[in-house]
């Protein structure tokens, strides 16, 4: 055979090669996509539970701890509307003084400057021993539990600075030195003055204030005309806010119109428990609750109370025992129902200090693997799917490589359909998560839940990163069944099965 | 081999000395065992070989798919070799249309969809693709079933699609890969009709791998390898003159 001689070489004009718009790349994988329907509905199926299930564990965190600093504030409030009634009726104590000067609380800090006399600089003086102290406080219970025990004894540090005078810091001195540990604040001069300046100080305030919160009290207890503080709250008389603020209190309209409220069932609650005292009455509500008639108590009363026939049926009994004209049915179930509210909310705070997660989104460090594990189960899934999709489309690919199609683009027609899938499975699962925390929370917490305010942007935004990492996951599991389809050679369009 | 009639046009694809191993040392294949062949503008060529004999990888390697382990590739003058990525996909695409024994239509895709996937590649509008893939599934004679997908119609009409999607691009060579394997007689008769058409009124370059005697009435050359060599080339005249009677067809 002759070798034919050549004309010189030319070189391929490829410059009109066109690189194909994301659009059509899209089109062609949705297009696939539908056509291979069941295939890619176990995809998104996948897909949807990983991300309902990151989702689910992100928002049900996030509504837990909603719902629980909800309660927190709530019981809060509750207790502080229970001291400030005692403070009607009694001057504070040494300790309350202490603590409402450390935290530097406004409305007490101006009724105390009032009440001691000794004008707004002392008391502002006064507030910064005091924040001290407490400091000294806290450094000395983070001592370890054994030189704590040696140095305190039995008294918390708290107690046990306020006791404190300076021969018994001398001793404490010695013993820090003898365990090796460091002086609260630092060093021993800056304690010294501490408590030889500012325990005397504030023991001299803390006196002011109570004589001159007894006098308040005693003012208001004039003007009530020989009414307990309670029943005067109770029955809101007029003109009560303006005689409690004029004697130096400082309570909102908001919170006397709590403390009245307060007031009122504390009186009915404790009717009801004069009521239930009564034998032949507590006999029968215990036939009508089965249980022993010992146990007949208030709590057992608003276990039982639940509906309004049942408060009936318990207001009959009461009646006959000679209930108060305040005693209705109706209110017996408004005072159980409030009381199962507050069981509910001391509940809800349990949870709270056995599970206090912290991390992204509130989750607990097992939660985060279990999330974690989950989506590399997830990509495990999708990559598998993917692979099984390309295997079986090796003669499509390779046409399409036949027919002109670049590696990149083939690359891109896979990880499409991948995020396409993951957009799809992802929003389905978003849906699907949120509403199973939802009810899982309702059941959880029920009525509470209403107190979980704040929620919706936090979840709103685990929604958002759940559906960015299950796309993304979508994607990069893609990504090898992709590139392996990308490497496909050609010839493989040749071939005939 | 150049034979009289084809001496004064341009060549469009050249091997020269083309080999292709598999494997190596004591355990290497030989696909082709150097292969010159030179194929002109405008020609029909059936390559024929039994099995194994190296054909299919002669066609892989003029159509740009395979890459050789000696010798050269010259398609349209250009060296195969040394083009890249995009070069050899620019090659697929506007120089050479497949046809292939599978059909190999794009399953979940109509017919007249399936014709505008090249000019997709190849950057054509989508309303121009649609135009000009109308225009090429009427030539096909399909132009009324342009909705229907691949499983909706006969294995005739399939590689007819197949063949207006081979066009598309106006390429300059048609390679066909036993086009027409997977049909009946009849429907194959059609085909090989069609591909004849094009390459007269088009004149555009057919390489046709085929067992199909019939080609050899239509084409102008024909290709035997043989374990891995051009054992023959002969013109269609010459086929005429030694087997014509021996088929039963002439």
């Amino acid at each position: 055979m002759s070798n034919p001689t050549f004309h010189a070489l030319r070189p391929i004009v490829a410059k009109d090669q066109v690189r194909l718009s994301v659009g059509r790349g899209f089109r062609l994988a949705m297009s696939g996509m539908s056509y291979r329907m069941f295939r890619s509905s176990v995809t998104i199926a996948i897909l949807s539970l990983a991300t309902a299930f990151m989702v689910h564990m992100l928002s049900y965190g996030l509504l837990q701890h909603a719902t629980e600093r909800g309660a927190l504030s709530e019981l809060m409030h509750q207790r502080r509307l229970g001291q400030e009634i005692t403070r009607l009726s009694d001057a504070d104590s040494d300790a309350t003084i202490f603590d409402a000067l450390a935290t530097g609380l406004p409305e007490r800090i101006g009724e105390y400057s009032r009440w001691s006399g000794l004008g707004a600089a002392r008391t502002t003086q006064t507030c910064v021993f005091a924040r001290r102290l407490r400091e000294a406080a806290r450094a000395l219970d983070d001592f370890p539990v054994a030189a704590r025990a040696v140095a305190l004894g039995d008294a918390t540090a708290q107690e046990f600075l306020l006791s404190f005078d300076a021969g018994e810091l001398s001793r404490l001195e010695a013993q820090l030195n003898h365990l090796g540990l460091r002086a609260p604040l630092g060093n021993f001069p800056e304690l010294k003055r501490l408590v030889i300046e500012g325990l005397p100080q504030l023991r001299t305030f803390a006196k002011a204030v109570q004589i001159g919160q007894k006098s308040a009290i005693d003012e208001l207890n004039r003007s009530f005309q020989g009414e307990s503080i309670v029943e005067a709250l109770r029955q809101s008389s007029p003109g009560l806010a303006e005689r409690i603020r004029g004697v130096g209190f400082e309570l909102t309209s908001k919170d006397l119109g709590d403390l009245s409220r307060l007031a009122s069932r504390t009186t009915d609650i404790n009717s009801v428990n004069r009521l239930l005292q009564n034998g032949d009455i507590s006999t029968e509500l215990g036939r009508l609750f089965s249980i022993d008639p010992s146990q007949v108590n208030f709590e057992s009363v608003s276990e039982y109370v639940s509906n309004s026939s049942r408060a009936t049926a318990v207001g009959k009994w009461l009646a006959q025992a000679g209930a108060p004209p305040e005693i209705t049915p109706q209110r017996i179930l408004e005072l159980a129902t409030t009381h199962r509210h507050e069981v509910k909310l001391t509940r809800a705070l349990g949870n709270l200090s056995e599970d206090r997660a912290v991390g992204w989104f509130g989750l607990s460090e097992r939660n985060q693997w279990l999330v974690v594990l989950s989506f590399l189960v997830c990509v495990v899934g999708v990559a598998n799917a993917m692979l099984m999709s390309v295997t079986e489309r090796f003669t499509e690919i390779a046409t399409m490589k036949c027919l002109g199609a670049m590696d990149g683009f083939v690359m891109l027609l896979f990880v499409f359909e991948a995020m396409i899938q993951g957009l799809v499975g992802g929003i389905i699962g978003l849906f699907l998560g949120v509403i199973l925390a939802t009810i899982r929370a309702a059941i959880e917490y029920g009525s509470l839940l209403a107190g979980a305010t704040g929620v919706v942007l936090p979840v709103a935004s685990a929604m958002l990163v759940s559906l960015v990492v299950g796309v993304a996951l979508a994607a990069i599991a893609a990504v090898g069944p992709a590139w392996l389809a990308a490497r496909l050679s050609p010839m493989e369009a040749m071939r005939v099965e | 081999m150049t034979s009289k009639d084809s001496a004064d046009r341009p060549i469009i694809i050249r091997t020269l000395g083309l080999e292709k191993h598999y494997g190596i040392g004591d355990a290497t294949t030989y696909a082709l065992r150097g292969v010159d062949s030179s194929i002109a503008r405008g020609e029909f060529i059936a390559v024929m070989g039994p099995s194994g004999s190296g054909k299919s990888t002669y066609f892989n390697m003029i159509g740009g798919l395979d890459s050789a382990t000696r010798g050269r590739i010259l398609i349209d003058e250009v060296d195969v070799a040394q083009l890249s990525a995009v070069e050899l996909a620019f090659l697929r695409c506007q120089k050479i249309g497949y046809i292939f024994q599978s059909y190999n239509l794009i399953r979940y895709m109509t017919a007249l969809e399936n014709v505008t996937v090249p000019m997709a590649f190849a950057g054509v509008s989508p309303e121009e693709a649609r135009r000009r893939g109308m225009a090429l599934l009427a030539l096909v004679g399909l132009e009324v079933r342009w909705a229907h997908r691949p499983i909706e119609m006969s294995g005739g009409q399939q590689q007819r699609v197949a063949i207006a999607r081979s066009l598309c691009n106006n390429p300059k060579i048609l390679l066909a890969d036993e086009p027409t394997a997977n049909l009946d007689l009849d429907t194959g008769q059609e085909i090989l009709e069609i591909l004849r058409r094009i390459n007269q009124e088009r004149k555009m370059t057919i390489v046709c791998s085929t067992h199909d005697h019939r080609l050899l009435k239509i084409c102008d050359r024909i290709l035997w390898i043989r374990d891995g060599r051009i054992e023959r080339v002969a013109s269609r005249e010459d086929i005429h003159i030694t087997v014509g009677s021996i088929g039963g067809e002439a």
